[in-house]
């Protein structure tokens, strides 16, 4: 399979546009790859699984609405007063900011009530 | 350079300029490298007209989906001026899909409309879908237009993914 060492937006005559007018006046289109987090996160999380806890949302906010993945079905990162674990339950947690393609995700990670056990 | 979504999209969402200073582990990078099937791109440089039957034997060769857990497939957006709309459908129908139609709404005077997405029976509810009505999807695409980078959109619900899990677009202009 060729692997190409730069990526290659360039117009129909091959030239490559450099300003923001240049590559809307030359775009044809995109291409696209719908991806569902779901099935993506089930191909590299299972080594850490259950020591480790895993959220990912959209943006800078940690609410329920840009929650894009979540291992254990419980937003802890998701402020609830009324959360029966919430995150300050896990013995340790970080927020993660990234910058992906453009978009801003934030990553939370929490260890395990198993970790937790493990570690008394 | 702060670029907006101007007219075309409805109700366009912040959108970051490229900072090449904090390019080093950002996974656009990665697809830069060629992880990402950059490719693609390489089909529309490579032939003026793309026909339906070599986009989807194109897609069967990259294996796309053994390759990439997650990625419910593989198309391609075509910008299409309002004015030429008619002309567009009427050629997609004569290009092995008789039952084209594009689903709207708004009136940008540009549509972005997925002209190709493979494997089809996976894909079919995605077909014909204008990117430019829905804030989105047509944030993210302008920024990919304007910027030349590979771009993640927002969290969106895949019209593809029955059981609506949340998903989003990886797109990357030609």
């Amino acid at each position: 399979m060729p692997v190409s060492s730069t990526c290659c937006p360039s117009n129909r005559n091959g030239a490559r546009p450099t300003t923001a007018e240049e590559r809307r006046r030359d775009l044809v289109g995109w291409v696209d790859i719908p991806i569902a987090v779901e099935q993506t996160m089930a191909g590299i999380s299972d080594a850490g699984r259950r020591q480790l806890d895993v959220e990912i949302y959209d943006g800078p906010e940690t609410t329920r609405a840009a929650l894009l993945y979540d291992e254990d079905g419980v937003p802890h990162a998701v402020p609830d007063a009324n959360a029966r674990e919430s995150e300050t339950a896990r013995m340790f947690s970080e927020r993660v900011p990234l910058t992906i393609g453009g978009r801003e995700w934030t990553l939370w990670l929490g260890t395990s009530p198993a970790f937790k056990r493990r570690a008394r | 350079m702060a670029v907006g979504g101007g007219e075309q999209c409805q109700r366009p969402g912040a959108i970051q300029s490229p900072q090449r200073a904090d390019r080093n582990g950002d996974p656009a990078a990665v697809a830069d490298a060629g992880l990402w099937p950059d490719r693609g791109a390489g089909l529309f440089q490579a032939s003026e007209a793309v026909t339906r039957k070599e986009f989807r034997s194109y897609v069967q060769d990259i294996n796309l989906q053994e390759e990439y857990a997650g990625t419910l497939g593989f198309g391609f957006i075509q910008r299409v001026p309002r004015a030429d709309l008619d002309a567009f459908i009427a050629a997609e129908r004569a290009d092995d899909a008789p039952d084209f139609s594009v689903r709207t709404s708004g009136d940008p005077p540009e549509l972005y409309i997925r002209k190709f997405i493979e494997p089809l029976p996976a894909n079919r509810e995605a077909l014909g879908m204008d990117l430019a009505s829905d804030p989105v999807r047509c944030s993210a695409a302008e920024r990919a237009m304007l910027t030349g980078e590979p771009t993640l959109s927002g969290k969106v619900t895949l019209v593809q993914d029955s059981q609506a899990h949340a998903g989003f677009l990886y797109l990357l202009p030609v």
